[in-house]
C-alpha cells in the first residue's frame, strides 16, 4: 500500500521572487500572482497544479494541459461491469489518529486531505479533495477486452511472482470471498455467452478468449 | 499478450460514463490514462490497468464484426490454482464439469448473514468447490443447470476467484466480480 507523506509546509509553496523577475516581465509575474492568488481562494488544486509545474515557466503551470491529438485509441468489448464500493484509503485513517506537529497550519493550501496518495498509486490532474473519513468514493470496474483493432502498443507482460509472496498456508481469510473490505455491488451485470456447446479445457493456460454465438438467456441479467 | 486489460472509472466521473457504457458492447475508448494495476484482487495479470479522467472519450462501435472476441479469461489447471492458494494480488479463473451444486444457505460472516451457494465441478480426476455469495448465490440458475446433465455435460467456467483449501481440498471462492459462463464457446 502506498504510504501517507508529511504534508508539505505552506513555505515550500512560495517560489522565489527572483526567479519570477528573471524569467518574465514584470507585468506576467503581476498577472501570474493574481491567477494564483484567485486560484487559491477557489480551488486548492489550481494551487497544487501551478506549485508542479515548470518553475522556469510559471505562466504555463498556470493553465492545466489538455490531452494530446495522438492518445492512443482503444477498440474493446465489455466483458463484465461493476459497480461497488472501493475501500476507504489506510493512511487517511492513520493520519487521522496522529496528532499534528505544531509547526502544520491546517488551511486549505496545506489541507493533509490533498497530500494522502491514491491507491493505486496514480493521480489525475482533475483529482478533487478526498472525501471525508467514514464516506468512500463509488468505483467502476470495467474488465475490457481488446483485439487485433488495437492501435496502440501492446501492454507489459504479466507480473511474475514475486519471492516474497511467500504463504505459509495458515492465513485465514474472510470467507465472503476475495474482497472482504468491499461491499455488495449496487449494480451488476453479467456478461452474455455465446451458443451452448461443449468446451474443452486449454491445458496450457494460455489466455484464450471465444467468440460471440448465440445468445443464452441463463446469464443474461441485470440487476439493479 | 495484450489482449484483456482492467479499466477503472474514479466514482467522481461514474455518473459521466455510466449511462454511456453496457456490458457486451463495443466501444471505441481515447484519452484515457494508464495507470498502474491495483495491488489487490486483480481480475488480470497486468502491471497496468486503464483508468477514466474527464477526457476519456467514449464511442460505440455498434457495427462491430462477429467474431469479436466476447469473453476475457485465463484459464489454469488445478495444480496451477493450487499455486495461488491464499493469494490476494490477483484473482484466478477455474473451470470444470459441473458434478453438484448445493441449495442457497444462509451463513454468519461477521456477524452478517450472507447467502452462498456450493458449486462443484471436477477436471475428470479431482473436484473443487466454487462458493458463490451473496447476489452471485440467487443469481445462480441452479435449476436450469441440474436439468442439462441429461442432455450432456456441462462445463462451467468461472472468472474472478480466489483460491484456498478445506480439507486439502480447493475451495474456490467468487469475488464480487465473479462472472460464470456454462458451455461457453472456448
Amino acid at each position: 500500500m502506498p504510504q501517507a507523506h508529511n504534508p508539505p509546509h505552506p513555505a515550500d509553496h512560495v517560489k522565489p521572487s527572483r526567479s519570477f523577475q528573471s524569467k518574465v516581465p514584470a507585468a506576467h509575474v503581476a498577472h501570474a500572482a493574481e491567477q494564483h492568488t484567485a486560484a487559491t481562494r477557489t480551488n486548492p488544486r489550481a494551487c497544487l497544479t501551478l506549485c508542479g509545474g515548470d518553475h522556469g515557466c510559471p505562466l504555463a503551470g498556470a493553465e492545466p494541459s489538455s490531452p494530446g491529438t495522438d492518445s492512443p485509441v482503444l477498440c474493446v468489448r465489455i466483458v463484465s461491469l461493476d459497480y461497488h464500493m472501493a475501500p476507504p484509503l489506510p493512511g487517511r485513517i492513520r493520519l487521522l489518529l496522529q496528532p499534528l506537529p505544531r509547526s502544520v497550519r491546517l488551511d486549505e493550501s496545506s489541507s493533509l486531505s490533498n497530500n494522502i496518495p491514491q491507491l493505486d498509486g496514480s493521480s489525475d490532474e482533475n483529482q478533487e479533495v478526498p472525501q471525508e473519513d467514514g464516506k468512500v468514493q463509488d468505483c467502476l470496474v470495467t474488465h475490457l477486452l481488446k483485439v487485433v483493432e488495437l492501435l496502440w502498443c501492446s501492454l507489459p507482460p504479466p507480473i511474475k511472482k514475486r519471492s516474497d509472496v511467500n504463504v505459509d498456508g495458515h492465513v485465514k481469510t474472510s470467507p465472503d470471498g476475495a474482497m472482504p473490505t468491499e461491499k455488495e455491488p449496487s449494480v451488476s451485470f453479467m456478461s452474455r455467452t455465446g451458443k451452448n456447446s461443449h468446451a474443452t479445457t486449454d491445458k496450457t493456460g494460455r489466455e484464450s478468449f471465444s467468440r460471440s454465438g448465440e445468445h443464452d438467456p441463463l446469464c443474461d441479467s441485470v440487476r439493479v | 499478450a495484450g489482449y484483456m486489460m482492467d479499466a477503472q472509472i474514479p466514482g467522481r466521473h461514474v455518473s459521466q460514463f455510466k449511462p454511456l457504457l453496457k456490458e457486451d458492447a463495443v466501444y471505441y475508448i481515447k484519452y484515457f490514462e494508464v495507470a498502474e494495476a491495483r495491488p489487490q484482487y486483480r481480475p488480470i495479470d497486468r502491471m497496468v490497468m486503464a483508468k477514466f479522467t474527464a477526457h476519456t472519450t467514449v464511442r460505440e462501435d455498434t457495427e462491430a464484426p462477429s467474431t469479436f472476441p466476447s469473453h476475457a479469461y485465463k484459464v489454469l489447471s488445478f495444480d496451477e490454482l493450487r499455486g495461488r492458494a491464499y493469494r490476494k494480488d490477483i484473482l484466478s479463473d477455474a473451470i470444470g464439469i459441473m458434478t453438484a451444486i448445493g441449495p442457497v444457505q444462509t451463513v454468519s460472516c461477521g456477524g452478517v448473514m450472507k447467502a452462498v451457494l456450493n458449486v462443484h465441478i471436477t477436471n475428470g480426476s479431482e473436484t473443487a468447490v466454487v462458493a458463490l455469495w451473496g447476489a452471485h448465490a440467487t443469481q445462480f440458475h441452479a435449476e436450469n443447470l441440474q436439468q442439462q446433465p441429461d442432455h450432456g455435460p456441462v462445463v462451467i467456467l468461472f472468472v474472478g476467484l480466489t483460491v484456498k483449501f478445506r480439507d486439502d481440498q480447493l475451495a474456490l471462492q467468487g469475488s464480487t466480480v465473479c462472472r460464470w459462463y456454462p458451455n461457453a464457446p472456448i
